[in-house]
């Protein structure tokens, strides 16, 4: 039975790692019609309010190796399994699934504290802050000496406008922890929001020395340097910000209200008309991101957003997309058509590492292809690599011409 | 030994002891006559309006009506103009709506039902108004807006209103939510900006039974976005109680429509002529720029009172305007939907030239506003300690919001933002005591009771009008009545010892709503005013000094003077 416990402190400790950014797109919480789907599913229409606690003693040395075996003799059947699911479906964006997972674990295992704690970073992702802030409360309610794993309710907190409790939630996890970047930056954010602009420029600095080209950083920093009246600063930070993240509408605002309050009109104007330009591509973004919230597997709206990224040149949005992408497709002609999009997407854009990734991964993926390696063939000799390029004819000639 | 309960309530008392005084009592307005006895969740004579039905099909269903606070009379107290709706299927059987009614003011709070030449013939459907004196002949004339033709209302005389549509130059037809009266081109005769919505007619568009419009998942009536803006109107007034409709000159096509909910009249860069600040829902908000001669320029976006802080459109609700911060600007402050923050523009000299930016979070009014979903607003001192303080009321236009997963509520309590002087502000957590959560629209604050502090309307959409009774004032006030048609745009400065204020005269309410022309002033503790200052929009100068303020507040009425012209426009 230890072995099934470790199993699950394992599961744990990875789920642990789930990335929970604070987000910009998060900031905003899309709230009018255009919204996600035609109909809820029912595992949203039940409330993480609806699993009662029971026995919540039950957990309290769950995070202490010498009871695991002890726990790990009385767990529910199935419990084990429902973890992996949820785990497994969260990795592959799948939250409705992962959702599904959790609340039969929860059926059976009403207090189990990783289920409640992977909900909280489920239902993040889902938009749903207020049960997200209740999962978590729940997971602090059995385990609160594991405050250190929880600032995903930092997040839930802010975007929920509640920025003090917010703020105490962060300082409270960084007491427990190691010096994490993303808790640091929702530190920073929490201070932003409350007028404390010294404070936030203190923490986003430290979020910068361990990572200096960090666009969300620098844009945030911008825009508390503009906050504090240090317009001139602001627009360096601005504009370096811009520099790493092309596609972002948000330092090109910052830098145009620099620039309008330094009376440098013309240029201002000139920013506007380039943030007129990403803020739409971004709305559509938004708007596409938001399609594939609770439904993420749909190739069409996956490559959607794939052009709409190459639009902007920018490298970090169209390898997040093209990552969409291979995600909605299965092995097969889909799977093909989105690594023959990816290759050709970085060759366009002359971006030979990211090029040869994709044409390493279309190996990978579309081995059975004839295809694949007819078309591969053009790419590596496209990348220079003709040792390559002759194996991809050669085994283009094995398989046989489609 | 003592009972757990026991050792509990000397905490509890001691909690009550301690939690602030509740600003306004809040009670549903209750008038002998006016009361629609069929709704069963609101006391017998309780004034209600209707908005369409209750599971808001529709989009035009969910604004709810309009509340215009006005001497109508000209007995010297503020008497009220409800506005309201009807329902989609009298709209499809053209049939009118409900009547605008007419309360009047006995002075001392107690209002009647208005009959006879008060009495107003029901439009198609009914949002807002405006209030001004359009013809010139010292009463309080009246603009009801539609979803329909927009309508006139002449004052015969303080005796009655008069419908005089027909021969007006208004009767545009259209979804029109707000306006403001002013007077753009210094003639002293008044103009009317009229903000429009957006085209609707059920025949084309889904309703909510269609299921084809989706919000967090569930199911909700369509719009705005889909469906198409309509632009405002801009109205110059011809002096005799006409107007010509001069929105090409005004420079309104020159700028994409929004969804326009909001206005305020507001002199933003002191230059002497009073400048426009449009919300719009969904769409960047407007800030029309008067050049003078009816011509405005739209400038939100250089001035930075278009989009949030981050750079972002929001739902544009209602418009407060203050000086918030003393620094002798007015600040912006808009509502909007849940999940977004209320914007507050605060005015900066920074640069080489006039700047707004949003100061929500930094002035503390973001983060309660999260989860609201924000109409009504009002910037004034209500508990007259010397800071300017916000109230909003809230309700959301959904009345799926509380489902699951929707992180917010139908009905919503009202807030209050106290004041802390350099465009800070916290929220009072006890401001409308243990008044009930409301779906609430449109509001309007004046003194309705005569004692010199401010009280209030809201319009709870299906439910009863809200009237808030100020209890909690703690300081002194001054208010200033201005008597002339030319009042509107005016600037009244008012010292005390080492502080001053000052207020721009207005009778746009920000959505949906008029307010009287005056100008409220919390002096905290002093017990005189050492010197009022009004600039009128004429260029003409008024100056009283040293006014007492006895048991708590002081009135002046002051007219315009035919001299002592000072700055002329």
């Amino acid at each position: 039975m230890s072995s099934r416990v470790l199993s699950t402190a394992v599961l744990v400790l990875a789920l642990l790692c789930l990335p929970t950014e604070l987000s910009n797109a998060a900031l905003q919480s899309g709230a009018r019609p255009g919204g996600v789907a035609p109909e809820l599913p029912e595992v949203l229409r039940q409330r993480p309010q609806d699993f009662p606690s029971a026995q919540p003693e039950r957990w309290a040395r769950f995070f202490d190796p010498a009871a695991q075996a002890e726990i790990g003799a009385t767990l529910a059947p199935g419990v084990l399994d429902g973890m992996r699911i949820a785990e497994s479906a969260y990795a592959q964006e799948l939250f409705l699934v992962g959702l599904e997972a959790l609340h039969s674990v929860l059926l059976v295992e009403p207090d189990f504290p990783p289920a409640w704690l992977v909900a909280g970073a489920t239902y993040w992702r889902l938009r749903r802050y207020g049960d997200a802030l209740y999962a978590y409360d729940r997971f602090l309610a059995v385990a609160p000496d594991q405050i250190a794993r929880t600032h995903g309710r930092g997040h839930a907190l802010y975007t929920l406008g509640r920025y003090l409790e917010a703020k105490e939630h962060y300082l409270a996890v960084l007491e427990h922890t190691d010096q994490s970047a993303q808790i640091r930056l929702g530190l920073a954010l929490a201070e932003l929001r409350l007028g404390e602009s010294e404070a936030a420029l203190k923490h986003l600095d430290q979020v910068l020395e361990g990572a200096p080209d960090d666009a969300e950083a620098l844009a945030w920093r911008a825009q508390t340097l503009f906050d504090l009246g240090h317009t001139a600063e602001a627009l360096e930070g601005a504009r370096r910000a811009a520099q790493h993240s092309p596609g972002d509408p948000r330092p090109v605002w910052i830098a145009m209200e620099a620039l309008f309050e330094l009376g440098r009109d013309d240029e201002a104007q000139r920013e506007e008309k380039r943030w007129r330009v990403l803020e739409r591509s971004a709305a559509d973004r938004r708007a596409i991101e938001g399609r594939l919230l609770l439904h993420p597997r749909q190739p069409h709206l996956a490559r959607q957003l794939v052009e709409n990224a190459v639009a902007t040149k920018d490298v970090g949005l169209i390898g997040a997309a093209l990552g969409r992408l291979r995600a909605s497709t299965s092995p097969g002609e889909s799977a093909l058509s989105a690594c023959v999009l990816a290759v050709e997407t970085w060759l366009g854009l002359g971006a030979q590492d990211e090029a040869r990734r994709a044409a390493l991964d279309m190996e990978r993926r579309c081995a059975s292809e004839p295809a694949a390696w007819q078309r591969l063939a053009v790419y590596w000799a496209a990348l220079g690599d003709l040792e390559r390029a002759e194996r991809a004819q050669q085994r283009y000639r094995d398989l046989g011409p489609p | 030994m003592r009972t757990l309960a026991s050792l509990l309530i000397p905490l509890l008392t001691t909690g009550v002891q301690d939690a602030p005084k509740p600003l306004f009592r809040a009670a549903p307005f209750e008038v002998a006559g006016a009361a629609d006895a069929s709704l069963e969740s609101v006391p017998r004579h309780a004034v209600r309006t209707t908005s369409g039905s209750p599971e808001k099909n529709w989009i035009i269903e969910v604004n709810g009506g309009g509340l215009l606070l006005g001497d109508f009379d000209g007995e010297g107290s503020i008497d009220l103009l409800l506005v309201e709706g009807s329902t989609v299927e009298r709209v499809a059987e053209d049939l009118p709506g409900e009547p605008p009614r007419v309360f009047l003011n006995d002075g001392a709070g107690e209002f009647r039902l208005a009959t006879g030449a008060w009495e107003i013939p029901a439009g198609r459907w009914g949002t807002g108004g405006a209030l001004g004196d359009v013809n010139g002949d010292g009463t309080l004339d009246a603009v009801i807006l539609e979803w329909g033709p927009d309508r006139l209302l002449i004052n015969d005389s303080g005796k009655g209103f008069v419908e005089r549509t027909d021969d007006s130059g208004l009767g545009t037809s259209g979804w029109s939510t707000s306006a403001a009266f002013l007077d753009a081109n210094g003639d002293g005769v008044l103009d009317l900006f009229v903000v429009r919505y957006l085209e609707f007619d059920p025949a084309l568009i889904p309703s909510r039974a269609a299921r084809e419009c989706v919000w967090k998942g569930h199911p909700v009536m369509c719009g705005p976005e889909g469906l198409t803006p309509t632009a405002d109107a801009f109205y110059r007034g011809n002096g005799d109680g006409t107007f010509t409709d001069a929105s090409a000159s005004f420079g309104l096509g020159a700028v994409e429509p929004g969804y326009g909910l909001g206005v305020v009249t507001v002199d933003i860069d002191r230059d002497g002529r009073t400048d426009l600040y449009v919300s719009n829902d969904s769409t960047p908000n407007h800030l029309w720029r008067n050049l003078g001669e009816g011509k405005f320029e739209e400038v939100g976006l250089a001035y930075g009172v278009a989009l949030d802080a981050n750079g972002r459109e929001q739902a544009g609700m209602g418009i407060a305007v203050g000086d918030a911060d003393g620094d002798g600007h007015a600040d912006l402050f808009v509502t909007n939907f849940s999940g977004e923050h209320n914007a507050f523009y605060r005015s900066s000299n920074r640069g080489t030239r006039l700047r707004y930016s949003d100061r929500s979070h930094a002035s503390r009014l973001a983060g309660p506003s999260v989860p609201r979903l924000g109409w009504g607003t009002q910037m004034a001192d209500f508990d007259q300690d010397g800071e300017l303080d916000l109230v909003v009321i809230n309700g959301h236009v959904y009345p799926q919001a509380g489902a699951p997963g929707t992180d917010t509520m139908y009905a919503q309590p009202a807030q209050v933002f106290a004041g802390r002087g350099a465009g800070r502000f916290d929220e009072h957590p006890s401001a409308f005591g243990a008044a009930p959560p409301i779906v609430g629209r449109a509001s309007a604050f004046a003194d309705l009771d005569g004692d010199g502090d401010l009280d209030g309307f809201a319009i709870e959409v299906d439910g009863a009008v809200w009237r808030y009774e100020n209890v909690g004032a703690s300081g002194h006030a001054l208010l200033v009545e201005l008597g002339s048609v030319r009042s509107l745009g005016a600037r009244v400065e008012v010292w005390v010892q080492e502080r001053a204020w000052w207020r721009e005269v207005s009778t746009a309410g920000g959505f949906q709503s008029a307010l009287p022309a005056s100008a409220h002033f919390g002096i905290g503790a002093a017990q005189k005013v050492d010197r009022v200052r009004i600039q009128w929009p004429s260029g003409a100068v008024s100056e009283v000094l040293d006014i007492p303020v006895r048991r708590g507040s002081a009135r002046v009425r002051i007219e315009e003077p035919a001299v002592s012209k000072e700055e002329p426009r």
